[in-house]
């Protein structure tokens, strides 16, 4: 028999479960990176020690949002009700997701930047930098999702009813599992390019605008999501019947699985040109079209994805 | 939160005459946005005729450095320098930016946030293209493309060019609306708190002024974390209004610039192996 105790409880768990569970295979895998990179040269030992306390403070951080966020759902001062248990459900795996992919996404570029500074240990400021940079654009899904997170919390306080909790459970799987495919890809491309910047540190110049636009493109289907997930998490619901929660869930399935697969071939495709471009940076034009091109081919998935899923809501 | 991205002021200009169609009617906030960046975009390109007349300083510097990368980018896409693909790519380019751009200022919105402009600049890039590929290839050869691998394949190729536009101009809108969104929310989470953000922000610039005239910021100690960790929040409030405002514009319209571009090579490129 499932009821309202059940689903809000599941939530606090799932929530710090998912997150945790990320972030401690991406601080394994960092540092367990380190101490290979350590291990193969030892001179390098100060520099790339401090790099991963940095990397794995900003890996941490996935978790503790998660935590705050379980603690705001246990004392919680409203009185419980299906509709708020279902929007904690929707809480849970924003949250959840999200902290979950992007710990052990940024937890690679942590494991590539250390392996640069084995090979370049001169060179290492740069390389924090970008590893910073890119762990910081990565957490953006993280930050979102923990906004949304509270607007979903203010939305079912004002209607705890059990239409508007599904409401707020499908905006949370839209921002959950649409934070995935976007984490992977980052996490492919991020990799590459930290890697490629340790194999030839005079393309710096080149690997780094490199990096910034084509972080910003991968990034691309999660702002598709973002916005439906708002256009789910807004849509009025006056004169609305059960069913129509059923839309909008299908509406969050529709854009969040769209942004699996095409993040993740982008950041192939773009891993792929930055190590190309490590090796000839004078092809830097060439190699910027061809994966912008491709990229835009891509991408026109998640495009029509995200037509879908705005007819889904209007309908509604 | 007041969130409906369909709401908008309208106005139907052609009422007199009974045309109250949709296609007949104009969205007034977009049209006032899309003005506004319009004036800002020719008042820069009037300091930028009065600069170029004077002596080289650093702003006819600036101008130069942004003219000649449009240059350069054209001539990195074909292999040669053609005037008519510069101006098209650079004012496409230099109008999306502006219309995303006007959107940091109070009281005005991004254009491109209305389907509408994104899809007149898509359609108005695939119009572009497929009058320089007629142009260059003549009409037969252009027709004759349609058939490229067998005849059968015609509409595949056909629906394949025509969602060249929906994509184009649902990704500026997408892009543009989500960041919108991002910002909103982020207001909206302030609400409360944003009297102390300011606050914070003035108190901030305050201390960190007279220390520093002084000479005498710490460099250690509880005082230290205490200002460092007042301007990493003040920072990061205008790091998302920066990124969200320049850097996101600036990447869009460099998308839309480059893939223009990028079809339009292709289609000639294809005429030169041809010719030889």
């Amino acid at each position: 028999m499932i009821n309202a105790q059940i689903i809000h409880y599941s939530a606090a768990f799932i929530t710090l479960t998912l997150a945790a569970l990320g972030g401690g295979i991406g601080q394994g895998i960092a540092s367990l990176a380190t101490i290979d990179a350590i291990q193969r040269q030892p001179c390098s030992y100060q520099q790339n020690f401090r790099t991963l306390v940095i990397g794995l403070a900003l890996i941490e951080s996935g978790i503790i949002i998660a935590l705050v966020t379980t603690l705001m759902i246990i004392f919680s001062s409203q009185p419980l009700t299906i509709g708020i248990a279902c929007g904690e459900l929707g809480i849970a795996a924003a949250i959840g997701l999200a902290g979950g992919a992007v710990s052990i996404a940024s937890s690679f570029v942590v494991k590539a930047a250390t392996e640069s500074i084995g090979r370049q240990p001169f060179f290492s400021p740069k390389i924090t930098t970008v590893m910073l940079l890119a762990q910081s654009i990565m957490e953006a899904p993280l930050i979102i999702a923990f906004i949304v997170s509270l607007l979903i919390r203010n939305r079912i306080n004002a209607n705890p009813e059990l239409l508007y909790g599904l409401q707020g459970l499908a905006a949370g799987i839209t921002i959950g599992l649409g934070s995935v495919g976007p984490s992977i890809g980052q996490a492919i491309f991020t990799q590459a390019a930290c890697k490629s910047i340790g194999t030839n540190k005079n393309a710096y110049n080149k690997i780094f605008p490199f990096m910034l636009l084509l972080e910003a493109i991968i990034e691309t289907p999660f702002m598709f999501c973002l916005l439906v997930g708002a256009m789910i998490l807004f849509r009025p619901l006056d004169g609305a019947i059960l069913s129509d929660a059923l839309t909008l869930g299908a509406a969050a399935f529709a854009i969040s699985m769209g942004s699996l697969g095409t993040a993740t071939g982008i950041g192939f495709t773009a891993s792929k040109s930055v190590i190309s471009l490590a090796q000839n940076p004078d092809q830097y034009s060439l190699l910027l079209r061809t994966t912008l091109l491709v990229a835009a081919f891509i991408e026109s998935a998640i495009i029509y994805a995200m037509i879908v899923a705005i007819m889904l809501i209007m309908e509604v | 939160m007041n969130f409906d991205i369909f709401n908008y002021h309208l106005i139907h200009p052609l009422e007199a005459f009974n045309l109250t169609h949709p296609f007949w009617t104009l969205h007034l906030d977009t049209l006032i946005y899309t003005w506004a960046a319009m004036a800002l975009f020719f008042s820069l390109v009037f300091v930028a005729r009065v600069a170029l007349k004077r002596a080289p300083n650093k702003l006819t510097i600036l101008f130069e450095t942004i003219v000649r990368f449009f240059m350069n980018t054209t001539r990195d896409a074909f292999g040669y320098f053609e005037f008519r693909y510069f101006a098209f790519t650079a004012s496409l380019f230099l109008f999306t930016f502006f219309c995303c751009f006007i959107g940091i200022f109070p009281f005005l919105d991004e254009a491109t946030k209305d389907l509408n402009t994104t899809f007149a600049l898509g359609l108005s890039s695939f119009c572009f293209v497929q009058y320089q590929k007629i142009r260059v290839n003549g009409l037969f050869a252009y027709l004759k493309e349609y058939l490229h691998p067998f005849f059968l394949l015609a509409p595949i190729n056909i629906i394949g060019e025509l969602a060249k536009i929906a994509s184009m101009s649902f990704r500026l809108f997408g892009n543009i609306l989500g960041g919108g969104v991002v910002f909103m929310m982020l207001v909206d989470f302030l609400q409360g708190y944003a009297y102390y953000f300011f606050t914070l922000g003035i108190i901030y610039f305050v201390v960190h002024t007279i220390l520093e005239f002084f000479n005498i910021l710490p460099t250690q100690g509880f005082f230290y974390i205490l200002l460092k960790a007042m301007s990493v929040i003040i920072f990061a409030l205008a790091w998302a209004q920066l990124f969200f405002g320049v850097f996101e514009s600036l990447i869009q319209s460099f998308v839309i610039m480059m893939l223009t571009l990028t079809y339009l090579s292709m289609g000639i490129a294809h005429q030169d192996q041809q010719a030889h």
